[in-house]
């Protein structure tokens, strides 16, 4: 299953804050369109973006490796790559989780490790924010998690572990105790009174 | 009369068999004192019976309320969780413990004193258990399912073990109380004849069966009981050690204190002597008993209930002073609240009624008799009260994470409940001592033979029936 | 408040002899993940949210066919990219739910506490979530939603003395009023204040047509204690509590600690360890060992441009 990749999440819901917001973006937008305008710039040409997600079900750790070039097949180099993984658990729409950024090598690749934390089908996504000289780009790919490890490190065993219960144990057998030497009395007087 | 001769006949050929413990001789004061209570009772004591039996009536009106209303009628709210019905709970099971001290530790140290306190002390041990335990019911917020504690107990709880140490120790003083009771009813049985009364012919007869006092039930009698004190005593510590724990298992200021289980118990020992005080002289009064108890008694209670409040205070430093002198946020928001804050008036007036007063009172020889000495156990109880309201209130509505106080507010409700469970306890007393002898006459006669002071006792005129009683009180007649 | 967060779970075996690992069961099979959480919590809070559940058979077909069997081979726990402690390999579906608070950008609306009251039916001194006004050592001040824990080791079930709190095995902390004694031995235990009680009967107003459940309490039980309970209705669904969704500062992000997702109500999302390790959050009392699933990013609102006295 493939999800359409999300640009950013929508807002689940809109305040006044985000319409201030929204506004102030339009703002920028105009200002930004017109000084663009201002210097009758060309639009850069989009930048090529590869991603590949190496070493899944093998180890339980993925590799995921961009390619990131020019239209002409140039390398990009000392760019920065953002790489994310989808996720459906706050919302079917699903939702980009920051995995964290690499930058390019001479070649153009960038690699980021990843410990993937559920199985299945899942979907990474890289990103390149553009620059002054090319314009961004966005790449996904989708892999087959065997291995998946939860984010939580194992527990740490306590140091009174397990004491609480024996002290339970202890304590509830003094109170059997007690009891059946309370009867074992009252039975004795009951017994002994009843004798002629 | 016969029986009674041929068992003192029988005691001395049997004398060598137990030597330590001669079979009783008839003391015929002590049979006559010991049921006074049954006889048909004067206008004061309707009276009495009435009126605490309309507060005990107030209080069940007042919880029905309360059940119907939410416990916020018992002036409750999220900053004041724990408050009175918990300070009741504490000091009603807390002077239950007196009971047991008296009589119990009493019997194994043989102090031989203890005969004329023993069934008043264990019959107010088993009633203020019961209430203490009773209490437990207006504090929880869904009674209708204190049956949970059986069916699905958590055993990390401290609620729990509350309740296995309650039941556990109720259930020991019950048995403590009624054993005892075996030879005594015996013995009221064969002195009342016919006017003992159709019901509590049946009840008698059920509890006494074929009893006649030989050489070997009592002997198994006396060690049975032998044991049951040795069991009361710990038992009783533990039910105020795990209520102690109720608070100091949790990590709230001033409640988080290992010093608190055993303070409990100080503290439960201090107020239950002092509550044993106040009933022996209330129904010595009330049943002229002054010939068998006298100051004497009142003066050993007294020096077991100052030795406790000596140690009380002790405690209460100790209690306050590691944790004011480190410091720590919390606790000294609380302390400083409690010592010289909101609460300061509250605990000086514990310090002064609880410690200093009842203290000087004891001390002093030109008080040291029965007036002063119940003056000084009719400050404590109450104050030991207070000192127990303030004890669960103010880290109670201590609020952690702002460090502010809430607010606890009286209501009549909760008021209302706690005078009922005041009142229930002489209510159920004055009945109880219709139904059994208020003096341990077996225990008395045979601490009499035992110390010699039979013969002095068993003196030129025994009671024949039909002879002039004393002097019947308010209207008493046998 | 100076411990760092370490998702860690540390399984504190309680004192009962009676319910073997309840109180620990995220501790002890932990957390797998596959898409079939869905089909799981679809099935484990069916009953409770059947009305709900619209969107449940977009999700199963959605989920169904992708789902597979996480490997059993797997059992050799490695280390990390990011960390040397092992971690646990996936081997069911579960999660680990947690909060992470950021305090930079809360300015103490209380919108949270509203949005919570309103979906929970509360009355208004029932704060479920509690927004405190906290002065910082230096004088500085700072508001401090605090909603429940959801520790790892908690006090509150501990001392229950009829098992009416319960965690689940993804972590929440609840409270079954049909149990509850009402005895607040849990209201004594609780470091934070996070337990509210039903001194009287609650508002009457209109009732949903389905039982009070311990995930979706509503409506409270009088005699009985509530809490905040992450509204572990709406969570299997992959929608937000009430108060992250109901926060206008972004301030409140719901997460989960096995798959490293953390959201907040304005649409950020973040990979939570990540996230909670560059922002240096902390625990609230630490020192308790109480091991809370809420972690605070501390600040003081420096994000809405309120800076240090």
């Amino acid at each position: 299953m493939s999800i359409p990749v999300p640009g950013r999440t929508a807002d689940r819901s809109v305040r006044p804050t985000a319409i201030l917001a929204g506004v102030g973006a339009i703002a920028l937008v105009l200002l930004a369109a017109s000084s663009a305008l201002a210097a009758s710039a060309p639009p850069l040409p989009p930048a090529r973006l590869e991603l590949a997600a190496n070493g899944v079900g093998s180890s339980g750790s993925i590799t995921l490796q961009a390619l990131l070039q020019e239209a002409n097949g140039r390398p990009i180099a000392d760019a920065s790559v953002a790489f994310f993984v989808v996720t459906t658990e706050f919302g079917p729409a699903g939702e980009l989780v920051p995995l964290g950024s690499a930058s390019t090598g001479s070649g153009g690749a960038a690699e980021l490790a990843f410990t993937p934390t559920w199985t299945g089908r899942e979907q990474f996504v890289a990103r390149y924010a553009g620059s002054a000289q090319v314009g961004a780009a966005q790449a996904s790919t989708l892999a087959d998690v065997g291995i998946a490890h939860a984010a939580q490190q194992a527990p740490t065993p306590e140091p009174l572990d397990g004491a609480g219960q024996a002290t339970v144990i202890g304590i509830g057998i003094a109170v059997v105790a007690v009891w059946l030497l309370l009867a074992a009395q009252v039975l004795r007087v009951w017994r002994i009174r009843g004798r002629p | 009369m016969t029986a009674d001769l041929l068992r003192a006949r029988r005691s001395a050929t049997d004398a060598q068999a137990v030597p330590a413990h001669p079979l009783p001789v008839p003391i015929p004061e002590v049979r006559e004192a010991a049921l006074r209570p049954f006889g048909r009772p004067g206008r004061a004591y309707w009276v009495l019976v009435g009126g605490l039996a309309v507060v005990v009536a107030a209080a069940l009106v007042a919880w029905i309320y309360q059940l119907r209303e939410g416990l916020a009628v018992a002036g409750y709210n999220d900053q004041a969780f724990w408050a009175i019905y918990m300070a009741d709970v504490i000091t009603f099971i807390g002077v239950s413990y007196g009971g047991a001290v008296v009589s119990a530790i009493l019997r194994l140290t043989g102090a031989t004193w203890r005969g004329p306190l023993t069934r008043i002390a264990e019959a107010t041990a088993v009633v203020t258990v019961l209430v203490g335990a009773a209490l437990i019911v207006p504090h929880l917020g869904r009674p209708d399912r204190i049956w949970e504690l059986v069916t699905r107990p958590q055993m990390a709880s401290p609620i729990v073990w509350d309740f296995i140490a309650v039941t556990t120790y109720a259930a020991t003083s019950i048995a403590f109380f009624v054993l005892p009771l075996i030879p005594d009813l015996a013995i009221a049985r064969e002195q009342l004849g016919a006017r003992l009364g159709p019901r509590r012919g049946r009840l008698y007869g059920a509890l006494v069966g074929r009893w006649s006092g030989t050489p070997a039930q009592r002997r198994v009698l006396r060690s049975a009981l032998g044991i049951l004190a040795l069991l009361v005593v710990p038992l009783a510590v533990s039910v105020h050690s795990v209520l102690g724990w109720s608070f100091a298992l949790t990590s709230r200021p001033w409640w988080h204190e290992s010093i608190w289980p055993p303070y409990f118990v100080v503290a439960a020992l201090y107020s239950g002597v002092a509550l044993v005080i106040l009933v022996v002289a209330a129904f010595r009064r009330g049943y002229h008993l002054e010939h068998h108890i006298t100051e004497r008694h009142f003066v050993h209670l007294a020096y077991i209930m100052a030795t406790l409040g000596a140690l009380y205070l002790y405690f209460t430093f100790a209690d306050f002073l590691p944790d004011a002198y480190v410091g720590q946020p919390g606790v000294e928001t609380v302390f400083q609240a409690v010592l010289v804050g909101r609460f300061a008036v509250w605990f000086w007036l514990f310090v002064a009624a609880a410690g200093v007063i009842p203290l000087a009172l004891v001390a002093l020889p030109a008080t040291r008799h029965t007036l002063g000495i119940v003056v000084a156990a009719g400050l404590v109880v109450p104050a030991m009260w207070l000192k127990r309201m303030l004890m669960v209130t103010v880290p109670g509505t201590y609020e952690r994470v702002a460090g502010t106080f809430g607010t606890y507010h009286f209501t009549w409700v909760s008021v209302t409940i706690t005078l009922g469970a005041l009142a229930a306890i002489p209510l159920l007393l004055l009945l109880l001592f219709r139904i059994v002898p208020i003096l341990s006459i077996d225990e008395m006669e045979e601490l009499a033979a035992l110390t010699g002071e039979a013969d002095l006792r068993v003196a030129p005129q025994p009671l024949a029936a039909g002879a002039p009683t004393p002097a019947p009180i308010e209207g008493h007649q046998l | 408040m100076t411990e760092r967060p370490v998702p860690a779970e540390t399984a504190r075996g309680s004192a009962d002899g009676g319910r073997s690992g309840e109180p620990d069961g995220a501790g002890q099979a932990d957390p797998s993940i596959s898409r079939r959480r869905f089909l799981t919590g679809v099935a484990t809070f069916g009953a409770a949210v059947a009305a709900s559940s619209a969107v449940a058979p977009a999700l199963l077909t959605a989920a169904a066919p992708e789902a597979r069997a996480a490997p059993q081979a797997s059992a050799t726990p490695q280390a990390s990219a990011t960390g040397s402690a092992p971690r646990e390999p996936v081997t069911k579906a579960a999660h680990q739910w947690c909060m992470v608070i950021d305090l930079r950008r809360c300015d103490g609306c209380q919108a949270c506490t509203m949005a919570c009251q309103q979906r929970h039916e509360l009355e208004p001194q029932q704060t479920w979530i509690k927004v405190y006004p906290m002065t910082g050592a230096s004088g500085e001040t700072y508001h401090m939603p605090r909603p429940c824990m959801m520790c790892q080791n908690p006090p509150c079930l501990y001392v229950c003395p009829v098992s009416a709190t319960f965690r689940t095995p993804d972590g929440l902390v609840l409270v079954d009023q049909n149990t509850c004694i009402g005895c607040r031995m849990c209201m004594a235990a609780c470091p934070y204040e996070a337990r509210y009680f039903n001194w009287t009967a609650p508002p009457a107003g209109p009732r949903l047509p389905l039982p009070p459940t311990p995930e979706m309490p509503v409506p409270q039980r009088i005699g009985t204690v509530g809490k905040c309970v992450f509204c572990a209705d709406r969570l299997p669904h992959g929608e937000l509590p009430a108060c992250v969704a109901g926060c206008p500062m972004g301030a409140l992000y719901i997460g989960d600690l096995v798959t490293d997702v953390a959201v907040n109500g304005t649409g950020d999302v973040v990979q939570l360890s990540r996230f909670l390790d560059t922002n240096d959050a902390v625990s609230f009392k630490p020192e308790l060992g109480t091991h809370p699933r809420v972690y605070y990013i501390p600040g003081h609102g420096q994000d809405l441009g309120e800076s240090t006295p």
